[in-house]
């Protein structure tokens, strides 16, 4: 029987990389379907993607139109940090639900968070409510996205990341 | 389109296993198949939702990343943010108002091959008149569920 790791650096080997391929086009294809089309059995792929999605690797899931979660808003706010540990602000900044993204960065600004708001008055409560509110947060600016040529997440670190709620 | 509460509810249990068939999802929810399968393709017909697969960007070897942040000509910079959108190493790219024009993530398995994409791709555009590279260290949150649908 195959070991699951827990360990972040597991990497997929040649068949692991040919069933993400198809999943990759078709991520509800069954595991009967993708048998098929790869000559092994259903529950050999089955098993294989139980084992990457254990190992962190993959994960198939429901992806929603921003507009249509209720958001008319994307920007990207460069956050300067002051007398705080950059996780510590990182961290708390992660708790906040308007929030998509917190990137630490090399050099300034330390942190990138990508923000999305229902419109200009819930951008601007989200800044000056809750971002600025955190301590050690010492200066922002913000880059509002007014048109979106591509935002698609097909990789994403898996491990610290969560779904809201 | 704005979805319902229903939709929301597939749409939540497809966030915890989007591989779940539409049996599960019908059985958990007290729905029958046929509601799903509908909600499903009205939900994708709309643009509202799709299913994704999403990797883990260390372990399919995505070592290196940058916001690369554009100042260009205004009569270019949606030209250049289309021509950046169809590279397969952009996840993001838009157009900003502030101190950058157009703002764009790119994800590379080298940083040898971040710097390329950047210097020998982007760099040479027509249009592109300086760029900021800013590169991660760590994430501290990555939401997977929110995208774009063209």
């Amino acid at each position: 029987m195959r070991s699951v790791a827990t360990n972040s650096t597991a990497r997929p080997d040649a068949i692991d990389e040919r069933i993400l391929e198809e999943l990759r086009m078709e991520p509800r294809a069954t595991s009967k379907a993708l048998g098929l089309k790869l000559s092994m059995t259903e529950v050999a792929v089955a098993s294989r993607i139980r084992a990457m999605e254990a190992k962190g690797i993959l994960r198939v899931v429901a992806q929603l139109e921003f507009r249509a979660a209720g958001y008319n808003i994307l920007a990207l706010i460069d956050v300067m940090v002051a007398d705080r540990k950059i996780n510590e602000v990182a961290e708390a900044l992660s708790r906040i639900d308007r929030v998509g993204s917190v990137t630490m960065m090399l050099g300034d600004p330390p942190i990138i968070v990508q923000v999305q708001a229902a419109d200009s008055a819930d951008l601007h409560d989200l800044i000056v409510n809750h971002i600025a509110m955190i301590p050690g947060v010492e200066q922002v600016e913000t880059n509002l996205i007014i048109d979106i040529a591509k935002w698609r997440t097909g990789s994403a670190q898996l491990h610290p990341t969560s779904l809201p709620g | 389109m704005l979805v319902d509460d229903v939709d929301l509810a597939i749409v939540k249990e497809l966030q915890k296993n989007g591989r779940s068939s539409n049996r599960e999802v019908a059985r958990v929810l007290g729905v029958s198949e046929g509601t799903i399968r509908q909600r499903l393709k009205k939900l994708e017909a709309a643009k509202a939702m799709r299913l994704g697969l999403v990797t883990d960007a260390t372990a399919l070897g995505q070592t290196a990343a940058a916001y690369v942040r554009i100042k260009a000509r205004p009569r270019h910079a949606r030209a250049i943010a289309a021509k950046i959108a169809d590279f397969p190493s952009c996840s993001f790219v838009g157009l900003t108002v502030g101190r950058f024009d157009i703002v764009a993530f790119i994800s590379a398995t080298s940083r040898d091959e971040l710097v390329r994409v950047v210097d020998a791709e982007i760099a040479v555009m027509e249009g592109v008149l300086q760029l900021d590279v800013r590169e991660p260290v760590g994430y501290a949150k990555h939401r997977f569920d929110l995208i774009h649908i063209p």
